[in-house]
């Protein structure tokens, strides 16, 4: 059976996959302007990576529209720019001439164009217009045209233009080549990324940033395509796999303006053998776009980016690969961190997990330009980890349900409470404990039972089990078990009772008191009264869940629980009701009324053990306890004459049990005076 | 401006002398360009008999043409706005436009091969025409054998079947759309990755589907061009 955790991972993995692969456009804004969070990250470490040296910006600024006037300038102050160029080893023009000037002008142009012979027009598609160009036109546009690439299936994944808006036939019959400059903004109207390749007439045209490399680097650009888009794209030890690259913005960009240039300010040699862009970063003229790092950033900046990033490659490098991997690897984490138990390590733990999501794809962005996105794998780890805490809740609540249900019927309810509220001191296993012991026994069961039939054995046994089993529950005790008539409960476990020995006398105490209301229900259901005998030691016991692995109890065992068995057993021989070991007696600190009853070696044990039991309070008990415990030390002295007397006084006046034995066993010694060293230690061979 | 013309003639010289030459643009009509490997600008077709080699892609321009030799004395025109690529001395990839080929036998030895698209059409001693026009191309087999092979996936070839004499007379008693039933009925497909074409045939690709058609008046007339060098 797939447990709930398992499919909660695959759940939210199906969801994050969902939403990745959609890209449902709300989402999409959203996350993007998240994600641009890295481009702060980085400007605040005040780490950069420089722009390819060879290259420049010719700005057509405020200053030189200041100068030469509006734009469109007369294309003779063009033609004189293009001449100053023509050093560069290419030269970009973020500018169309679509429609002629004058025809002066024109030629100056044309001729500046030709002689310069370094110079890359630039056109851009459109999706609609209301004119197409002529076949002239196509035939100058198939030149800039890229000729080597290969088809790897029968649809072709890269966007294709029906129109475009391109440069008169004598721009183009000049131009080294040209190519297009539209770039598309993602969907929340920033621009991140920068195309490659489009095709219109059935040409796959590189962009003005790819054909600028291609020309500079004079090499030539091998492509395979399929139906996701450009497969591979080679030139010299370039490699791109994508249809966009996802530009990596510099903080500075070289830019001179085209006044210093055209006035001389500038020696043209300064542009000997540098790849030139000339564009438009005036803001009246509206060619301004907004990126991540600059609202308000000329697109012309944005092709020198392409560019460097291009030679540089450091372009950003994304995968769907690496973001799939990277959230599922860190949902599999919380997967794992989920097993924690406890609550705070586990808060501590979710927490540092989700702080990865912010740390390693800034690290892989700001020193190894991999983009991995932040937002999805926080978002999701987030989700994980609140339904896995949602039903972590639930399945606790069902637990504690289920853990009073189970307890309640061996422990008090504030146990219990206590136990739910701290269930890591429920330890599994043994464990040694002082704990306190308590033995009770029904006298001679077997008579009573022999004249009832088993339906009245078995009510008996509920009336009398009920009753003493609230008394154990209502002291703190814990109901280890029913073995047969008897009754076995143990104190300071599974919780700490710190009054343990108390609590068991007390216990002891009002079963006794208790039983008087046992016997009068007996009576009227027409059954025998019971008399209980009742045993109490403390001292350590392993403790613990114990059995094998099919089943097992939370029980004690050890001397000390053997000792209280014996001791409830000797109630039968002194004629008591609650015998209690020197154990217990010596950890009491309530002001109960023991007895000193005899020393004794019980069956099965090498040490000898003083017993007491455990009276009511009253000025006949405490009496006899005085005279007894006087007796019994002129016993264990020998001095078997004089207390042979008030044992024979108590049982006479008192009809006291216990004398009445002490009374036999003196007897005897006088007639018998033990050994040398007798110690006054009774041992019973029996149990 | 020179200075990248003497660039891209040593180039060419270069490449001249490693690459290996596969035959000459004979004759041209309009604008003819070659795309050389190793060299970003294309160059001009300027003069007869100009060298092509392997590797090289040539290319027409609007009202041009272009007539080439092969080395092995095949003769290839390239109509206007059409493109090929030497791949190799036995393989021609025509990409777009009209292509005509007249291939040479060449005995014992494997036949020239020309790819066009998604196509690969075994030849020996033959002539043919590849017209390729948006997603459609035609293949109009003059003479000799054809074998036309799939690249990805298999044809849907459809053929006709004959028609006897009697079923001819039953056609004429049916009504139109019975006639139409019949038809459909008449042309069978089968799925092939390979079929032979023998001259005087032609068909038309679609969409991985052959039909056969009929070679228009305008196409054999175009034969004639590679008779003309």
């Amino acid at each position: 059976m797939i447990k709930v955790r398992t499919l909660l991972f695959l759940l939210i993995t199906a969801l994050f996959l969902f939403v990745y692969f959609t890209k449902p456009a709300s989402v999409v804004k959203f996350v993007y302007n998240l994600e641009d969070i890295k481009f702060y990250t980085k400007q605040i470490t005040g780490i950069d990576h420089k722009p390819f040296e060879d290259i420049v910006v010719v700005s057509i600024d405020e200053e030189s529209i200041n100068r030469f006037g509006r734009w469109p300038w007369d294309r003779k102050i063009t033609a004189e720019l293009l001449i100053k160029l023509k050093e560069a080893k290419v030269v970009g023009l973020d500018i169309v001439f679509s429609e002629r000037s004058s025809y002066e002008s024109d030629k100056a142009l044309f001729s500046s164009i030709n002689e310069a012979g370094n110079v890359i027009s630039g056109f851009f598609f459109r999706d609609y217009a209301t004119q197409t160009v002529n076949e002239k036109i196509i035939d100058f546009l198939e030149d800039c045209s890229l000729p080597r690439y290969e088809v790897l299936s029968e649809k072709i994944g890269i966007p294709e233009f029906s129109f475009i808006e391109s440069n008169i036939p004598q721009i183009l019959e000049n131009s080294l080549s040209c190519a297009f400059f539209n770039i598309k903004p993602d969907a929340d109207g920033i621009y991140r990324h920068y195309p490659t390749v489009y095709i219109f007439e059935g040409m796959l045209f590189p962009s003005l940033a790819l054909q600028l490399v291609r020309f500079y680097l004079d090499k030539e650009i091998y492509l395979e395509i399929d139906e996701l888009g450009v497969k591979k794209l080679t030139i010299g030890d370039i490699n791109l796999n994508k249809n966009y690259i996802r530009l990596n913005f510099y903080k500075d960009i070289k830019s001179v303006s085209a006044v210093e240039v055209i006035e001389g300010k500038i020696d043209p040699s300064f542009f000997k053998n540098k790849i030139v862009i000339i564009g438009i970063t005036e803001m009246g003229v509206y060619d301004i776009r907004p990126t991540p790092v600059d609202p308000l950033m000329p697109g012309v900046f944005l092709h020198y980016i392409a560019v460097s990033n291009i030679i540089n490659g450091d372009f950003l490098r994304d995968s769907d690969i690496y973001d799939i991997s990277f959230t599922v690897a860190l949902l599999g984490l919380i997967f794992f961190v989920g097993n924690i138990k406890k609550l705070k390590y586990r808060m501590t733990v979710y927490s540092a997990v989700l702080s990865i999501p912010f740390i390693i794809p800034s690290f892989l962005f700001i020193f190894e330009n991999i983009w991995v996105m932040t937002v999805y794998p926080f978002v999701f780890s987030f989700i994980y980890i609140i339904s896995l805490e949602i039903y972590q809740f639930f399945k606790i609540d069902l637990q504690t349900r289920e853990l009073k249900r189970a307890f309640s019927k061996y422990l008090s309810p504030d146990v219990v409470e206590q136990i739910v509220k701290n269930p890591e001191n429920l330890g599994l296993g043994g464990k040694e404990e002082e704990i306190t012991v308590l033995f009770a026994d029904i006298r001679d069961f077997t008579l009573i039972t022999e004249k009832l039939d088993p339906h009245q054995v078995a009510k008996l046994l509920n009336i009398y089990f009920d009753s003493m089993t609230k008394i154990i529950l209502e002291n703190k005790g814990l109901l280890d078990k029913y073995i047969g008539d008897a009754i076995m409960a143990v104190f300071n476990v599974p919780l700490t009772v710190p009054d343990h020995p108390d609590k068991a006398c007390k216990t002891a105490l009002e079963m006794i008191k208790d039983l008087k209301n046992v016997n009068k229900i007996l009576k009227k259901q027409k059954l025998p009264p019971l008399k209980i005998g009742i045993g109490i030691n403390t001292g350590n016991a392993v403790v613990g869940n114990l059995g094998s692995s099919l089943r097992f109890e939370y029980t004690a065992i050890g001397d000390t629980v053997n000792l209280a068995s014996r001791l409830e057993g000797l109630n039968r021989i002194y004629g008591t009701s609650i015998i209690v070991s020197q154990f217990t007696v010596e950890k009491v600190k309530t002001d109960f009324l023991f007895r000193k009853l005899d020393r004794v070696k019980v069956k099965g044990k090498e040490k000898p053990v003083l017993i007491y039991q455990l009276m009511e309070k009253s000025d006949k008990n405490l009496f006899i306890k005085k005279l007894y415990e006087e007796a019994v030390e002129l016993y264990f002295n020998t001095d078997f004459g004089k207390a042979e007397k008030i044992f024979r006084e108590l049982w006479e006046r008192y009809k006291d049990y216990p004398s009445k034995l002490l009374l036999e066993r003196t007897a005897y010694y006088i007639n018998n005076p033990p050994g040398r060293g007798w110690e006054g230690i009774y041992e019973f061979k029996e149990k | 401006m020179k200075s990248n013309l003497l660039l891209i003639l040593f180039f060419s010289l270069l490449i001249s002398a490693y690459a290996q030459e596969a035959g000459n643009v004979v004759k041209y009509e309009g604008i003819v360009k070659i795309h050389r490997e190793g060299v970003v600008r294309p160059i001009n077709v300027n003069n007869p008999d100009f060298p092509i080699f392997v590797r090289d892609i040539i290319k027409t321009k609007s009202s041009s043409i272009a007539f080439i030799r092969f080395i092995d004395g095949s003769k290839i025109v390239l109509t206007e706005k059409s493109s090929l690529t030497v791949q190799g001395l036995d393989l021609i990839s025509a990409t777009e436009g009209r292509v005509l080929f007249k291939i040479e036998k060449r005995g014992k030895l494997k036949g020239l091969k020309v790819k066009a698209r998604s196509v690969v059409i075994g030849v020996k001693g033959t002539r043919f025409i590849v017209d390729m026009k948006d997603g459609e191309m035609n293949i109009y087999l003059k003479e000799g054998v054809l074998s036309v092979r799939s690249l990805i996936g298999e044809f849907i070839r459809y053929r006709k079947r004959e028609i006897s004499e009697f079923e001819k007379f039953r056609e004429e008693q049916i009504g139109e759309y019975e006639r139409f039933k019949e038809k459909m009925e008449r042309e069978f497909k089968e799925f092939v990755k390979e079929f032979e074409m023998r001259g005087g045939t032609a068909v038309s690709i679609k969409d991985g589907e052959v039909r056969d058609i009929r070679i228009p008046p305008y196409i054999e007339r175009e034969f004639e061009y590679l008779d003309r060098f």
